[in-house]
């Protein structure tokens, strides 16, 4: 043993030693049921059925479930709807939350506090469904792509994280910025939204999985099935199977047993894709805020 | 910058997608609407509609001849779902030949499945209601009072004469379909037989009871020896076992009582206030103590259950047909080999007694069915009625039931038969799925539903034997009819309803495994008359006398 090492006594070891075996079981805990999910949604439906105890290890082996859900044509629709609406509707999203954020956030605009005070209105009081419904209805956006996309424009509660990174930033940096002699639309584009890039990549996940799991306004403002998210089909999926299970005319055909697994085979189709975000903005938050920002 | 130009690779990426996503399903449409759309050539204007004409001018009343004349459109709010693989009701078979053979355009409306009531309310705040409505559990009365439909009182006798005759003839369905008031507000979904209307009953270990040499139970005294011997010779660990649904209220029935209202011969009463109750808990309760009914029947989920029947915990339990008997026996498991089920009769008290309440019958008419409303709105009602009248016709009964003759039928000796592609689809949709493109006869509709239908849907012996078992047996009719009550009562009775509800679950647990004395069920009792059981009683009473006047 080294002599510069702090000597570790037994009562120590002991606590180390429960202390790993505590974690490791928290963790199994923790990740028993997605590895349930995963495994379950490979089995045999019957097989699964009928197993008793916990399952360690698909109960026989089958893919039945996913060609299930992947070979229903309309889940494709959905991905590429989802798509189409995670992607256009997050540019949006975060064109309009910085442009709002900007604004209120600098020093010297008229009327800052009154517009504040509203736009934090809107987060503790809404009008409702039906007057929320009304007003898409009337400006024409009812079964339209865009009724999923404008209405929710700016998420106040991101904004005003966004305008509080703003303001947090340094005035010597639009100070010199200015001395340069650059507009307001340089300094946000050359300067503010560099620096607070970690910032806008916590917002485009918050508004991205947002528009991947939002299925309520599809519902509710989309009539043609052709515009539907993958959330929304995905969701037909398990209740017409429960549907299915209560009717009690269900037919009895292999098919029908599916449902049992399509159940966990949905969840992961549904998951996985938005799972592979993260590792695409994990490096903007292991980087500090003002990193390479100011020198000296 | 390099950001700018990410998201706008990503952009095209997504529109590409979206572009291509768009068109793979409507690539897949064409071979199914292709096929289809021969059938309304051949099948649609030939010998068919000959028929109908001869049948519905032989009906009387006012004849309907299709297809109607002119452009005739309708927008058609479809608040169930038919068929799981489908967008748009009106690329279904189905409906392309409804359409073709009545002259009628129908544009659907699907609100998103869960969300029927959400969006139902909405249409209903933006005032814009398509021409016909078709859901289950509205308050027909409210949207009548409220304007949103209309009441049909004359329209039926003028524009559907195939369903008024039905009615006529049929004076029992006539009355569940009016309201208190003698209005018909409503297009209905008939079953007219006992073997549709009954969907489930007691389900035991028929390989078991062969190997024993039981034979089939038949009285509670049958039963406990089939239980015990299940327990002690086959080693099952809960012999008699339910999932939380509540079905084990269901074997109540052989001690002349029911876990609801019921009505003796036009009195309403409540079904745990009857003497039978008592004796049923204590029943229960020495099952229980006896290790023979599972003790965690108000708790275990349907996994559970499905687990303990297939690896012979449990020898006899209650479900349905289809999603309990049905599934168990495709699921088999492979020991013992020789695993099977049946469906048994409700047991009585003495041998040959007749069942108080029977096999769970219900009436021809429910609203727990989708039924079709036409709405205020509808400009041509003529077109609406016919439309929705074509389902009672002979020529539309067959077209709702059995679908398109070729395709998803075939007569032989005028016995309808599925097509077997209605059992092995080509593209592995599930039978309810693949019936879903050609026929309703599956779930509901404006029709009269035909009693083959169920006989060549269930796909096994067991599970025809088991429907004809429950339907068969005898048993005094105490089911309380499709009655109404007014909004008011229904508030009145709900409230009351909750609380009682709540407090007799929680006891009757105690009951039956024994923490609350046997000794105290008087109390019981009479805590259920002080909260206002009369009270709800006499609504009901009040409903029912109003149902035996219409």
């Amino acid at each position: 043993m080294a002599k510069n090492k702090i000597k570790i006594g037994p009562a120590e070891r002991a606590f180390d030693i429960f202390n790993v075996i505590f974690m490791l079981l928290l963790c199994i805990i923790m990740i028993y049921p997605f590895y349930y999910v995963v495994i379950a949604s490979v089995s045999e439906p019957a097989k699964l059925m009928a197993f008793d105890g916990v399952l360690l290890a698909p109960a026989g082996f089958s893919w039945g479930a996913y060609s299930a859900v992947l070979g229903n044509p309309r889940i494709w629709t959905g991905y590429s709807n989802t798509i189409f609406y995670v992607v256009v509707g997050t540019v949006f999203n975060i064109f309009m939350t910085v442009l709002c954020a900007y604004g209120l956030s600098r020093k010297g605009l008229m009327f800052t506090r009154l517009v504040t005070v509203m736009v934090v209105f809107t987060m503790y009081f809404s009008g409702g469904l039906v007057p929320s419904f009304l007003v898409v209805k009337g400006l024409g956006l009812y079964n339209s792509r865009l009724a999923l996309i404008i209405p929710g424009a700016i998420s106040t509660f991101n904004m005003i994280i966004m305008r509080t990174a703003f303001a947090g930033v340094p005035d010597s940096l639009e100070e010199s910025a200015r001395l340069e002699g650059a507009s307001h639309l340089q300094i946000l584009w050359k300067i503010m939204i560099p620096v607070t890039m970690p910032t806008i990549a916590v917002l485009i996940l918050y508004y991205g999985v947002g528009h991947w799991n939002s299925w309520f306004s599809a519902a509710i403002y989309l009539r043609d099935g052709s515009k539907y998210p993958l959330q929304l089909y995905l969701r037909q999926i398990l209740i017409e199977n429960q549907i299915g299970d209560m009717s009690q005319t269900s037919a009895s055909d292999d098919q029908a047993l599916l449902a049992e697994t399509i159940k966990y085979a949905t969840i992961i189709v549904a998951t996985v894709p938005i799972l592979v975000l993260y590792p695409f903005l994990q490096k903007y938050f292991v980087k500090g805020v003002m990193v390479g920002s100011l020198k000296g | 910058m390099s950001i700018k130009k990410v998201s706008a690779a990503v952009l095209a990426v997504a529109m590409l997608a979206a572009v291509t996503g768009c068109s793979s399903p409507s690539s897949s449409t064409p071979a199914s609407s292709g096929s289809s759309s021969t059938a309304p050539a051949s099948s649609g204007s030939t010998a068919p509609s000959g028929s109908s004409e001869a049948s519905s001018g032989a009906d009387g009343g006012s004849e309907s001849v299709y297809p109607l004349s002119g452009d005739r459109k309708l927008t058609y709010w479809m608040g169930v779902s038919v068929s799981h693989y489908n967008d748009d009701n009106a690329k279904l078979p189905l409906y392309q030949e409804l359409m073709a053979r009545t002259g009628i355009k129908i544009e659907f409306q699907h609100p998103a499945v869960g969300q029927e009531q959400e969006t139902f309310n909405l249409m209903l705040a933006s005032g814009e209601y398509p021409d016909i409505i078709e859901a289950k559990y509205l308050p027909a009365a409210q949207l009548l009072e409220d304007e949103v439909i209309i009441d049909l009182t004359d329209v039926i006798p003028q524009y559907a004469p195939n369903l008024y005759n039905y009615l006529k003839e049929h004076p029992d369905i006539d009355r569940q379909v009016k309201n208190d008031d003698s209005q018909y507000l409503l297009f209905p979904f008939i079953r007219p037989d006992p073997v549709l209307q009954i969907s489930s009953g007691p389900i035991v270990r028929k390989d078991w009871l062969d190997e024993l040499g039981l034979g089939m139970p038949e009285t509670i005294d049958e039963w406990t020896t089939m239980l015990t011997a299940f327990r002690d010779q086959k080693g099952a660990e809960v012999p008699l076992s339910f999932d939380s649904s509540g079905n084990l209220d269901r074997l109540m029935y052989a001690w002349e009582t029911v876990g609801d209202f019921l009505n003796e011969n036009g009195t309403v009463e409540y079904g745990y206030l009857r003497p039978g109750y008592k004796d049923y808990l204590i029943q229960m309760n020495k099952w229980v103590t006896d290790g023979l009914l599972d003790p965690n029947y108000p708790t275990a989920t349907r996994d559970i259950l499905n687990t303990n029947i297939l690896t012979g915990k449990t020898g006899a339990t209650y479900g349905s047909g289809g999603s309990y008997l049905g599934v168990w026996l495709t699921s088999k498991p492979e020991e013992p080999a020789t695993f099977d089920l049946c469906g048994l009769k409700y047991p009585v008290l003495n041998k040959g007694d007749v069942n108080y309440h029977g096999s769970n019958v219900q009436f021809e008419y429910s609203d727990a069915n989708s039924w079709l409303m036409i709405s205020s709105q509808c400009k041509d009602v003529e077109a609406a009625a016919r439309f929705l009248d074509y389902g009672y016709s002979d020529e539309g009964h067959i077209l709702y039931n059995f679908g398109i003759e070729g395709k998803s039928y075939t007569v032989e000796n005028g016995e309808y038969t599925y097509t077997d592609a209605m059992f092995n689809d080509p593209e592995g949709k599930s039978i309810s799925d693949a019936m879903g493109y050609y026929l309703r006869a599956t779930g509901s509709g404006p029709f009269v539903q035909d009693p083959s239908y169920i006989m060549q849907y269930y796909q096994t012996q067991q599970q025809k034997d088991a429907l004809t078992n429950w339907a068969d047996q005898q048993h005094k009719s105490t089911k309380m009819p499709p009655i109404v009550h007014t909004t008011d009562e229904a508030t009145e009775f709900t409230n009351i309803m909750n609380d009682i509800k709540t407090y007799i679950k929680e006891e009757q647990v105690k009951f039956i495994m024994g923490t609350r004395s046997m000794d105290t069920f008087d109390d019981f009792i009479n805590q259920i008359k002080s909260m206002k059981i009369d009270r709800a009683i006499e609504i009901k009473q009040g409903a029912l006398d109003r149902f035996n006047a219409r």
